[in-house]
């Protein structure tokens, strides 16, 4: 967050117009999420889209054979389970 | 992100069955604290001229002047940081946030460390923005 002079300058500047007063009532999430939000040229926001983290197949297939091994199935029944699903 | 965070609607708490409104770190919320540790550090500098001579003194005031120009008793200055994390800078962010007076504030953070500390964390939360979790 720049420091709290300049966000001041930028919050009683356009297009917010707000008073001291006002300023004085938000807290810095208010600020930074909701007059700061990344916007478009025609102001609407940029969606920060949270991209879900991916995990490669052989990742998959470990976890899914620790969770097998935790549950107490056996090595051959877990690979066939997982050849029938996802092949090879 | 909740409601709360977009209307900085005030946290309820409960300390030795007793309700308080709990507000959230606002630009006047830091203000106030800001004010309070500068009259601190004013104050720790008046109390010793009695030990100083005329010169110490102006020396001392002249370096306290000089913090406050630079920002160290800013919110987030380096003297504001220690202070805010030391017992007294706790007990003027009760006084602050759940308004109260610095006795009630006291015995606030006495008899009820737990909901107290847990009504700060919900107020930092609700206040500023989380950084990203590190991937």
């Amino acid at each position: 967050m720049p420091d709290a002079v300049t966000t001041m300058a930028v919050l009683v500047g356009e297009p917010f117009l707000l008073r001291p007063d006002e300023i004085g009532r938000l807290t810095d999430w208010q600020i930074q999420q909701l007059y700061c939000a990344k916007r478009k040229k025609d102001g609407t926001v940029i969606q920060q889209a949270v991209e879900p983290k991916r995990q490669t197949m052989e990742q998959a297939k470990l976890k899914y054979f620790a969770m097998g091994a935790g549950l107490g199935i056996s090595r051959e029944k877990l690979e066939a389970a997982w050849r029938a699903k996802h092949g090879g | 992100m909740s409601m709360g965070n977009v209307t900085a609607e005030p946290i309820l708490a409960v300390v030795e069955g007793k309700e308080y409104k709990v507000g959230l770190i606002t630009q006047a919320a830091k203000g106030q604290l800001e004010r309070i540790c500068e009259k601190r550090a004013r104050e720790a500098v008046l109390a010793g001229k009695d030990q100083l001579t005329d010169e110490e003194f102006k020396l001392a005031y002249s370096s306290f002047l000089d913090k406050v120009a630079s920002g160290d008793f800013a919110y987030g200055g380096p003297t504001f940081r220690r202070w805010i994390d030391s017992g007294l800078g706790t007990l003027a962010m009760v006084q602050v946030l759940f308004g109260v007076g610095a006795d009630e504030a006291e015995r606030l953070v006495t008899q009820g460390p737990a909901e107290v500390s847990a009504a700060l964390r919900s107020v930092f939360a609700a206040s500023f923005p989380q950084a990203p979790a590190a991937s």
